[in-house]
C-alpha cells in the first residue's frame, strides 16, 4: 500500500535529511512513527502525501506516485497536521464547502463525529480551541474515508478525556483496507492504539515492528535495584525503580512502554539488531 | 483522461470554496476603489475652488469625450485587478495553508485555472460591472451642475479594448503572484520594471548606437540626430515616434511571446509549489 525504496531527500542538497531509506506499509494497521525532533517525521508525512518530492528513490502510495498530486489520490490520503490551516468558516460549512472534494465523503458519518467530538456545528474553526480544531478536522478526515490517514501530533491539544475519545474513534475506524500512520512525541497518549512502531533515525528507518512480535521477544519489568544482570537489554531509571527491558522468557511482563523502548532503541541499538534481525543502523 | 486534468465541477468548487473564503478581502477592495474614485472624482472636479468657468470648460470636455472616464477606468482596472492577482494565491504564503491548498483534491491544472478564471476574467468583470454604478454617480453629479455626461457603457469597446490589456499584463503579475507569493505586487512591478528598463537600455544604447540603420524608421532620424545615442533618445520627433510605437509594440510582445510564456512558466511553478 505504502512503498518506499531508496528515498533521498533534503532540503539542501548537501545536507540529506533521508539516505537509502527504505519502507513498506500494510494495510489495516496503524503504524506509530517516533523519531527525535529533527528526525524527519513531519517531512516523511509530507512526502508520502506528495507535498515534499523526494531528490531520487521510488515513492508509491495507493499506486499512485504523490509527487504528481493527482486527484483520485488527493482523495485517498488525508493528513492531519501540526500546524493547521483552518478557514473562516463553520464546522458544519467547511465540510459543506471542501466535501465536494471527496467523493467517498459520508455525510452521516461526519454528523456522528461531531455529535461524538461535541463541537458546535456553527462555531468558527478559526475561533475554537487547538483541541477542537484537531477534532473538527479528524472527523472531516475520518468521513473522507481516506484509505491513508496522516497524522503529525494528533494529541497536541488535546485535554484527556479528548485523548481518550480520540484513542477510542480511530481504532474503531481502522479497516482492512486503511492505514494509519501517527507521528508523534506523546507516545504514551498513543502507544494502546498502535500496531506497529517504526523508529526513524539519522535519515533511515532503524525499527520497525509489529508490537506483538515485541512483546513476545522482549520482557518489560522493574527492578527495585539497578540490574547488574548482563541478559538486561536496557534499563532507565523511572519512579520507583528501573524499568527494564530483558529477552523475554521470564514470567509477568508489564505492558509495554513505548517511550522507554524508543529510549531503548535510540540508544542501545547494538542489543536489539539480532534479536529483531531487523536492520538497526548502528552509529 | 480529461478527467484526470481537468474536471470543470471541481474547478467550480475550488472557485466557490476560494469565493467563500475571500469575499470579505474582496469586497473591501471593491469598495475601496470605488471610495478612491469617489474622492479623484470629488478632487478634480467639484473641488471647491473650481470656478462655475472651469467647470463649463472641464464638463465641455468631458460631455464630448467621456474624458475622465477614459483616463480613470483603465487605472481602476488595473490597479484593482493587479492588487487582486497578487493576493489571488493567498494559500501559498503561509506554509499551513500551503499545506491546505496543495493537497486539495484538485489537479494543478484545475487550481492554476481557477485562479486565473478568478483573478483574469471574474474579478476585473465585477470590477467592471461595479464601474457603472460609478459611472452612473459621476452622471448625477454632473446632471446636478447641469450638464448631462456621456455614458461610459459596458458595451464601449474602450472597456473591452482596457479588459483585453489587463489581461495580457495580468499574465505577469499571476506569473508573480505564484513565483514569490509575498509582497507579490511589489516584487513582480520591481522585477518588472528592471526587465523593461534593462530590455530599454539594450535597444535604445545598445542597438541603435551600434547599428543606428537597423530601423527604417529610425533611420531617417538617425541621420539628422548626432551620433550618440542618448541625443538621439531624446529627439522630439524620436520621442514621438517611440510613443506611437510602443503601445502596438507592446501589445504584439505581450500578446505573441510573454503572455503565453508567462502562463506556462506559472502552471509549472504551481505544479513543482512544495511544502
Amino acid at each position: 500500500m505504502i512503498n518506499i525504496e531508496k528515498l533521498r531527500f533534503g532540503y539542501r542538497k548537501r545536507a540529506l535529511l533521508f539516505e537509502d531509506l527504505d519502507l513498506h506499509l500494510a494495510p489495516g494497521t496503524i503504524y506509530g512513527l517516533l523519531g527525535k525532533n529533527g528526525a524527519g517525521k513531519s517531512s516523511l508525512l509530507n512526502i508520502i502525501q506528495g507535498l515534499l518530492f523526494p531528490d531520487s528513490g521510488q515513492v508509491n502510495v495507493l499506486s499512485f506516485q504523490p509527487k504528481d498530486r493527482e486527484p483520485a489520490f488527493l482523495q485517498d490520503c488525508f493528513m492531519i497536521s501540526e500546524s493547521m490551516f483552518l478557514p473562516n468558516l463553520t464546522v458544519w460549512d467547511f465540510a459543506k464547502t471542501y466535501a465536494p472534494f471527496y467523493p467517498n465523503f459520508d455525510w452521516e458519518q461526519y454528523g456522528q463525529l461531531v455529535a461524538e467530538f461535541d463541537l458546535d456545528a456553527d462555531a468558527r474553526l478559526n475561533r475554537i480551541s487547538l483541541g477542537q480544531k484537531k477534532k473538527a478536522l479528524l472527523a472531516f478526515g475520518l468521513a473522507t474515508n481516506a484509505r491513508v490517514l496522516l497524522l503529525d501530533e494528533p494529541t497536541n491539544g488535546l485535554d484527556i478525556p479528548s485523548k481518550k475519545l480520540f484513542r477510542s474513534t480511530l481504532a474503531r475506524h481502522i479497516r482492512e483496507d486503511r492505514i494509519f500512520i501517527l507521528s508523534t512525541h506523546q507516545v504514551r497518549d498513543l502507544q494502546s492504539l498502535i500496531d506497529t512502531l517504526i523508529v526513524l533515525e539519522d535519515g533511515r528507518i532503524i525499527f520497525q515492528e509489529n508490537l506483538v512480535d515485541i512483546m513476545e521477544r522482549l520482557h518489560f519489568g522493574i527492578s527495585y535495584r539497578e540490574p547488574e544482570d548482563p541478559g538486561v537489554l536496557y534499563y532507565e531509571r523511572v519512579p520507583g525503580g528501573y524499568y527494564t527491558i530483558r529477552r523475554a522468557g521470564f514470567e509477568d511482563s508489564l505492558e509495554a512502554d513505548v517511550e522507554i523502548l524508543f529510549n531503548a532503541i535510540i540508544n542501545a541499538p547494538q542489543s536489539f539488531r539480532e534479536l529483531f534481525n531487523t536492520q538497526l543502523y548502528v552509529r | 483522461m480529461y478527467d484526470k486534468h481537468l474536471n470543470f465541477q471541481r474547478m467550480g468548487h475550488l472557485l466557490v470554496s476560494d469565493l467563500k473564503n475571500t469575499w470579505l478581502r474582496n469586497l473591501l477592495l471593491i469598495s475601496g476603489l470605488l471610495v478612491l474614485g469617489v474622492l479623484v472624482f470629488t478632487v478634480l472636479v467639484e473641488d471647491s475652488s473650481m470656478t462655475r468657468q472651469d467647470v463649463t470648460y472641464l464638463a465641455d470636455q468631458w460631455r464630448s469625450s467621456a474624458k475622465f472616464h477614459i483616463s480613470f477606468f483603465p487605472a481602476y482596472l488595473m490597479v484593482g485587478g493587479l492588487i487582486f492577482t497578487s493576493l489571488v494565491f493567498w494559500e501559498l504564503r503561509g506554509s499551513a495553508s500551503r499545506q491546505f491548498f496543495l493537497a486539495l483534491p484538485a489537479t494543478n491544472l484545475e487550481k492554476w485555472m481557477s485562479k486565473w478564471v478568478l483573478s483574469a476574467l471574474l474579478f476585473p468583470l465585477i470590477l467592471t460591472v461595479v464601474y457603472q454604478l460609478f459611472a452612473q454617480y459621476t452622471y448625477q453629479r454632473f446632471l446636478g451642475m447641469g450638464f448631462e455626461m456621456v455614458h461610459l457603457p459596458l458595451s464601449d469597446p474602450w472597456i473591452w479594448q482596457w479588459f483585453f490589456m489587463y489581461v495580457l499584463v495580468q499574465s505577469i503579475f499571476f506569473l508573480g503572484a505564484v513565483w514569490v507569493p509575498r509582497f507579490s505586487l511589489i516584487r513582480t512591478a520591481l522585477m518588472v520594471a528592471g526587465v523593461l528598463g534593462l530590455c530599454i537600455l539594450i535597444y535604445q544604447f545598445g542597438l541603435y548606437t551600434l547599428m543606428p540603420a537597423l530601423s527604417e524608421e529610425v533611420r531617417d532620424l538617425a541621420a539628422t540626430a548626432t551620433t550618440s545615442g542618448f541625443q538621439l533618445c531624446i529627439e522630439p520627433e524620436f520621442q514621438s515616434y517611440l510613443s506611437s510605437q510602443y503601445p502596438f509594440r507592446f501589445k504584439m510582445i505581450f500578446g505573441l511571446f510573454l503572455f503565453p510564456m508567462a502562463m506556462l512558466i506559472s502552471y509549472l511553478k504551481l505544479k513543482e509549489k512544495q511544502l
